[in-house]
């Protein structure tokens, strides 16, 4: 078994590491922090979008038919372990799965128009799967999409829309079928809604982690019918797809690998004659967050290699999203501990340890046991899958 | 990067897997656990045979020339197979012989019909003293030390350890019979002045302990790769309420937790395995991957016993011997938080070790 990386995507983390710290700049984290609560959106965080895409950084996974670099899954991996790192808030969904998705399913016209502003950077997705009524159980959404001629008319409401706010096209999934003919699932569709569209509005829901989310109205929003994606009726093998996809950006382990560093770094620290580090407690616990975040990083670089391999199992995926969560909610639980109680310190605190990063992070981890499938429906995937348990049955 | 097998390790894999499960049968075990001395003799002979003891031992010394990766790929079979043969011991202490340059002793514990006993413990219980070549005191519960031909002993020059080699059957050295808690034979060993070689200094000690430890966590892998294919059968056909047992979401989220327990488990072990192949010291992620098999072996048996309900007691099932092997394997070295302790310390003297 050989853990490392090869010469060359060694030299391609390092590079990224220093691009993306000289894209971070002081303005720009100040707009991130302090305006937009890490997400983006603002006019830095667009100029620094477009100068990645400028400089060929985004889509390195994509065939160079496409206008990719034609790179594995390895490098797609260090891509996003190195971005993350940095606390950029970068758009991944929409370059590591809504894009590749449009190439696989997207009409000509809409492939031909929207791929090389992906690749630019001068686009951001949001995805609207999950309503009031219907989250992870999907295929009883309600939101409708008529076809009218060329067109769709939609009509309906998504909540937790998350970036729909600031971004560009709504990643919808409809229903079009209505008839008893079709399974509940068979009646979906995946159409690109442009948030420009009249009809289209959005509300926010601010979230526990200072974060902002979304709900967002679609009233007689009309829509060109070459934004379908895929067929009509066609939509569960778009969202399936693209939810695959999905799996090996959510659990990137760069953000964890980044608090870790500075936490190690500040336990390190002679404060008055002392380090926190010589304390026995902090040392188990650094213990125990080396353990978990060295297994976890084991666990995606894996899991890459798998996808470049073709041998990724969805038993593996899965357990590895749920491995990623309870290693997060663990390793930040303890991280948080090892700085005392100026843990507790907000955002914009003086003497804030980390800029409050880790705060946030904790605060914010709760979501990933749901988002890109819940954990529970991970498990009895695992099991099902990766055991061959019986199905479980659901009422 | 590569987290796959090569065609040479899973023959290797598949050679030893099936020799130890063909002799690692009840009717086999039992005889020898109530004999007291858990050895298949008979084993051991075709396992030398095969080859299978000396896979990471260089060829002009009459091994295969693998790597140490290999020789822990050989431990997880044992795992898996509970098998009544001292693998680890004997393997880890001959790498270490041949580290140590004592070719003329490895080459007659090669070709020798029996095994050696390798301790890397310098804690209270190990009061073995070096004066004039000589070992003098008590170290307890070394594994497969009766009838051993010889063992590997840490002992203290004034404050200093060094590593020793003490041929059995000599005046001075007396062996009490401990039994482990997997039922395998331990030893207290009381010398008194007994002759010995020394092998090297704390650095030598500290590369066999690392083996040791990394060669436990190969066979925990196996323990809770097997145990989890048995529990997976038993949930599989056994119904409770007219339905099968994995059918309720309660177990099959259990298994889920095993499933990603082992998972980890066996990536760590393979990980610290193939570190120690390329570098003589790996003692983060050796220790790291200690934590986990002490946690994971205490969590996948507890959720596999209980998922079995009274049969995962029952001696006549074939459970029981995965659930001790697995305590073994959990606590005698370096269980998860003395191991956390030893990677804290490291942490806080080498963070460069643990960077990521």
């Amino acid at each position: 078994m050989q853990t490392a990386f090869t010469a060359e995507q060694e030299e391609l983390r390092q590079y990224l590491r220093r691009y993306m710290s000289e894209l971070m700049t002081p303005e720009l984290k100040h707009e991130l922090v302090n305006t937009y609560g890490n997400e983006g959106g603002g006019p830095l965080y667009r100029a620094a979008l477009r100068r990645m895409g400028a400089d060929g950084l985004i889509g390195l996974g994509w065939p160079v038919e496409l206008g990719g670099k034609g790179h594995g899954p390895i490098e797609q991996y260090i891509f996003i372990e190195e971005v993350t790192r940095s606390g950029f808030p970068f758009p991944y969904l929409t370059s590591e799965s809504m894009g590749p998705a449009i190439a696989e399913f997207g009409s000509p016209e809409l492939r031909k128009e929207l791929l090389p502003k992906i690749l630019g950077g001068e686009v951001v997705i949001a995805i609207g799967y999950t309503e009031p009524g219907a989250g992870t159980d999907l295929a009883a959404l309600k939101t409708r999409a008529e076809r009218q001629g060329d067109e769709y008319v939609i009509n309906g409401a998504k909540v937790f829309t998350s970036l729909g706010h600031f971004a560009d096209y709504i990643w919808l999934a409809v229903r079009t079928a209505h008839d008893d003919k079709h399974a509940r699932h068979k009646g979906l569709s995946l159409i690109l809604v442009p948030t420009n569209s009249p009809g289209f509005s959005h509300a926010p829901i601010y979230t526990v982690a200072d974060g902002h989310t979304n709900q967002t109205f679609y009233d007689n929003v009309r829509v060109p019918a070459r934004n379908l994606i895929g067929e009509e009726n066609g939509g569960w093998a778009v969202i399936t797809s693209q939810l695959n996809r999905e799996r090996l950006t959510l659990m990137n382990p760069g953000t964890a690998n980044l608090v870790y560093s500075q936490v190690l770094e500040r336990v390190h620290e002679v404060r008055d004659g002392t380090r926190l580090i010589d304390q026995p407690w902090v040392q188990m616990n650094m213990a125990r967050i080396y353990a978990a975040l060295k297994t976890l990083n084991l666990a995606c670089r894996k899991q890459a290699w798998g996808i470049a391999q073709g041998t990724l199992t969805a038993a593996e995926a899965s357990a590895i999203k749920i491995l990623g969560y309870e290693t997060f909610l663990a390793t930040f639980r303890q991280m948080l501990e090892v700085l005392g109680p100026d843990a507790t310190l907000r955002r914009g605190s003086p003497g804030v340890p980390l800029e409050g990063m880790l705060d946030v992070l904790y605060r914010t981890t709760p979501v990933y046991g749901f988002a890109g499938g819940t954990n529970e429906v991970m498990r009895d995937m695992v099991a099902q899958m990766g055991l061959g348990l019986p199905r479980v049955k659901r009422a | 990067m590569d987290f796959g097998l090569q065609d040479i390790e899973r023959e290797i894999c598949e050679l030893a897997e099936s020799m130890l499960r063909d002799f690692s049968t009840p009717e086999r075990l039992s005889p020898l656990e109530e004999s007291g001395l858990r050895v298949d003799r008979e084993l051991w002979k075709a396992l030398k045979e095969a080859g299978v003891t000396t896979v990471g031992i260089d060829s002009e010394h009459g091994g295969a020339g693998l790597g140490f990766g290999e020789v822990c790929l050989v431990l997880e079979q044992a795992g898996k197979t509970v098998a009544a043969a001292p693998l680890l011991t004997h393997s880890v202490a001959l790498l270490t012989l041949q580290r140590a340059g004592a070719l003329e002793e490895l080459r007659r514990y090669v070709a020798a019909d029996g095994w050696l006993a390798a301790s890397a413990r310098v804690d209270h219980d190990n009061s073995l003293q070096e004066a004039n070549g000589r070992l003098t005191g008590v170290i307890s519960a070394t594994p497969y030390a009766p009838q051993a031909e010889a063992f590997l002993v840490p002992a203290r020059t004034g404050g200093d350890w060094s590593l020793y080699l003490v041929p059995a059957g000599q005046q001075g050295v007396q062996v009490e019979g401990q039994l482990g808690t997997d039922q395998s034979p331990m030893g207290r060993l009381t010398l008194k002045s007994a002759e010995a070689a020394k092998l090297g200094d704390a650095t030598l000690l500290e590369w066999l302990r690392q083996r040791l430890i990394a060669g436990s966590c190969a066979i925990q892998t196996g323990v809770v790769e097997e145990v989890m294919r048995i529990t997976t059968d038993w949930v599989c056909e056994h119904e409770v309420f007219g339905v099968k047992e994995g059918a309720f979401q309660a177990v099959s989220q259990r298994m889920a937790d095993v499933y990603i327990d082992v998972m980890t488990l066996q990536l760590m072990s393979r990980h610290a395995a193939s570190a120690l192949a390329s570098q003589d010291d790996a003692i983060a992620d050796v220790l790291a991957a200690k934590i986990l098999a002490g946690d994971v072996g205490h969590r996948v048996l507890a959720a596999c016993q209980h998922l079995h309900g009274g049969v995962g007691h029952d001696r006549s099932y074939r459970l029981w011997r995965y659930a001790v092997a697995a305590k073994q394997n959990e606590l005698a070295i370096a269980c998860s938080s003395e191991a956390a302790a030893a990677l804290g310390a490291v942490i806080a003297s080498r963070p460069e070790l643990v960077a990521l």
